[in-house]
């Protein structure tokens, strides 16, 4: 009966067949083997992957339910593949951290075009290297933080790659602590409970062609290195505390190419430093830039700001960053000379603004005609902008990216 | 003409029917309904949402209904003293004169607030929005009316009486804001954040600029002291505490103009 089945290694698990479920398929199967799930709807969970090689392949709709019981896959061994496979229902834990797919000390793991829907977790890589995780369709029905799982958590792992997945409604979209050398690709994260993007202590590591939109918090990049961030786009983090991105104790990264709309903050630096933040577009945000003055020798140049309520705001009068040739849509100066730079400098940091990041309470007086007689008297007499914070050769035209 | 209405039947209603048809007849009244029907048009025809176009229509409303409530009221006021002199020496009461012209001056500028900003509204689809803005477009009308027929009554020189809501304009819509501003930079090491919602409340132009912001998206914006004063707002305490000070604002001025116009030699 076991030849039939073990036919060139690969196992069948279906409904109707010998073999009924994930475990017993695991428990049989060879080492490298091709697990085949054919449709069907499989209550199963705690299933644990113990041998290296295996291609886990649903076919049709295989559903893996986990019923809310404990967590679905737990992978340990290498190099193992999970593909097209449907897994739900991976419950709620404040003690253990349930996932519906988790590698642990693993490298070489693959995991693509699955969908999870209502888990805890979803995608979990702890102490893993080398695994590559795509077009994935991540979704969570999360109503509380405390009670929201992640969507692709990454602990303790180097050089992963993670493109074309979708995150939709877990607590962070997609989380790494401790992740080095990877790459984050064309991902999709939105509606997240808390940030759509959160990584920390994670050093050179690509972000590019994502897109993060109306997550609770936006996105947050902590204590890391040699970060490299481009054409992403953040997009309607709108809150009390919504950042576009929020960088803090961030060194020697690179920022380019992006577009911050509609954020509350389009990009807040806290402790941020030696970063060049070129060719963003920063449109209709509430502030487009915040600027601790713990934030050291930045560059931020040939960006557009476009109709941001805010342009800049910093909390000290003295700049210790660099702003030159971006283009400023507030920005009413000529240009004689006809060289495409303005030839008065530009104050990003308008009083008023400068006023509301010093102190807090006069925020509750945007809109009024008060800050709006200061903001006028502030163009006929520029003198009363106590902000060192120049761009001395502001843009005419606004900044064509390539 | 006139005169024949007020000699019979109902005197106090027929003095008000005679305000009221005087004040919506003038030519001031019409160009204000229509400029202010054309202005808050325009703002939300180039308005590309929701919050925008609020807040486009509040920032022309606490300029102007302020202004044309105070300046408007005393100006008729003045422009009216001698018939206002003449109805005294017939038989009615000075309390039905007071009360028919304040009754027809709100009414008025009411009217021309539904037609000038409701209705625009109503027009371009913002109906909740317009609802809200109509019960506060009430309130304000009331508030400024009143304050200025105080002033007026108080005031028998006309110059000084439109000096004086000249200056009383420049408080409500920017002073007020200066002090409060200054009192937070002086006060910056004190915990003011608590204390704040109690003050701002008193006036009535800026109650109604942060409940219409906290209506909107700028709200996340208004940061740590917008969520308190949410707070305050959304509490029945400080729901409260808001009406009472806005009826103060209307019954205050009243009764003092009244008092000063029962016993005023004219």
């Amino acid at each position: 009966m076991l030849t039939n089945i073990l036919i060139a290694g690969t196992v069948v698990v279906c409904p109707d067949c010998d073999v009924r479920g994930l475990k017993q398929a695991v428990s049989i199967a060879q080492p490298y083997d091709t697990i085949l799930i054919k449709e069907g709807h499989y209550k199963e969970d705690s299933i644990i992957v113990d041998k290296p090689g295996l291609v886990i392949m649903g076919e049709g709709e295989a559903v893996i339910d986990a019923n809310q019981k404990w967590e679905a896959i737990l992978v340990i061994a290498d190099s193992v593949t999970v593909t097209g496979l449907t897994i739900m229902n991976v419950p709620v834990s404040y003690i253990h951290d349930h996932a519906a797919l988790k590698f642990d000390g693993v490298s070489g793991c693959q995991i693509i075009n699955n969908t999870f829907i209502n888990n805890f977790f979803a995608i979990y890589l702890a102490h893993s290297e080398g695994c590559l995780v795509k077009d994935n369709y991540i979704k969570s029905n999360a109503k509380r933080e405390m009670a929201a799982g992640n969507g692709i958590h990454a602990w303790y792992c180097h050089d992963l790659y993670i493109t074309g997945n979708t995150v939709i409604q877990h607590r962070d979209g997609i989380y790494f602590e401790f992740v080095d050398n990877s790459f984050i690709e064309g991902n999709y994260s939105t509606k997240n409970l808390r940030y759509g993007l959160h990584f920390m202590f994670s050093d050179r590591d690509v972000y590019s062609h994502n897109t993060f939109v109306n997550n609770g918090a936006g996105t947050a990049v902590m204590y890391s290195r040699l970060i490299s961030l481009y054409n992403n786009i953040f997009e309607k983090n709108w809150g009390g505390a919504s950042y576009g991105i929020l960088l803090k104790e961030i060194y020697d990264c690179k920022i380019y190419n992006n577009i911050f709309r509609e954020n509350t903050v389009g990009l807040y630096m806290e402790n941020c430093n030696r970063t060049p933040i070129e060719h963003n577009d920063f449109i209709g945000n509430g502030w487009a830039l915040r600027v601790m003055a713990n934030s050291q020798d930045n560059l931020v140049s040939m960006n557009n700001f476009i109709d941001n309520m805010f342009e800049v705001a910093t909390n000290s009068r003295r700049s210790f960053n660099k702003f030159n040739k971006n283009y400023w849509s507030k920005y009413n100066g000529y240009d004689l000379d006809r060289d495409g730079i303005g030839d008065i400098p530009y104050r990003p940091v308008s009083l008023t603004s400068y006023l509301i990041e010093n102190y807090e309470a006069i925020s509750l007086m945007i809109e009024s005609y008060f800050l709006k007689l200061l903001d006028l008297l502030e163009k006929i007499a520029p003198s009363i902008n106590p902000v060192g914070l120049v761009d001395r050769e502001p843009l005419m035209e606004r900044v064509k990216h390539d | 003409m006139q005169l024949r209405n007020l000699s019979s039947g109902s005197k106090q209603l027929s003095l008000f029917e005679h305000y009221i048809n005087d004040i919506v007849r003038g030519k001031w009244f019409i160009a204000y309904t229509v400029l202010l029907f054309a202005l808050i048009y325009a703002v939300l025809m180039f308005s590309f949402e929701t919050s925008q176009a609020v807040v486009g229509v509040m920032n022309l409303v606490i300029f102007i209904v302020p202004a044309v409530g105070l300046f408007f009221t005393s100006m008729y006021y003045y422009s009216r003293r001698e018939f206002m002199e003449f109805i005294l020496s017939q038989p009615v009461s000075r309390t039905f004169v007071y009360f028919s012209f304040y009754m027809a001056m709100t009414l008025a500028m009411i009217f021309s607030f539904i037609l000038g900003v409701s209705v625009p509204m109503f027009i371009q689809g913002f109906i909740p929005e317009a609802i809200k803005m109509s019960l506060w477009g009430v309130l304000l009308n009331m508030i400024f009316v009143a304050i200025s027929l105080m002033v007026s009554v108080l005031t028998d020189d006309r110059v000084r009486g439109l000096g004086t809501v000249l200056l009383l304009w420049f408080f409500f819509t920017i002073f007020y804001d200066a002090v409060l501003t200054a009192v937070i930079i002086y006060f910056r090491d004190y915990p003011i954040e608590k204390f704040i919602p109690f003050v701002i409340a008193i006036n009535p132009v800026d109650d109604f600029r942060i409940s219409t912001l906290l209506s909107t998206n700028i709200a996340a914006m208004l940061g740590y002291s917008g969520a308190v004063i949410k707070h305050f707002f959304g509490r029945f305490f400080g729901v409260l505490y808001v009406t009472f000070l806005q009826s103060l604002w209307v019954i205050v001025p009243f009764l003092v103009g009244l008092w000063k116009f029962r016993k005023k030699d004219f």
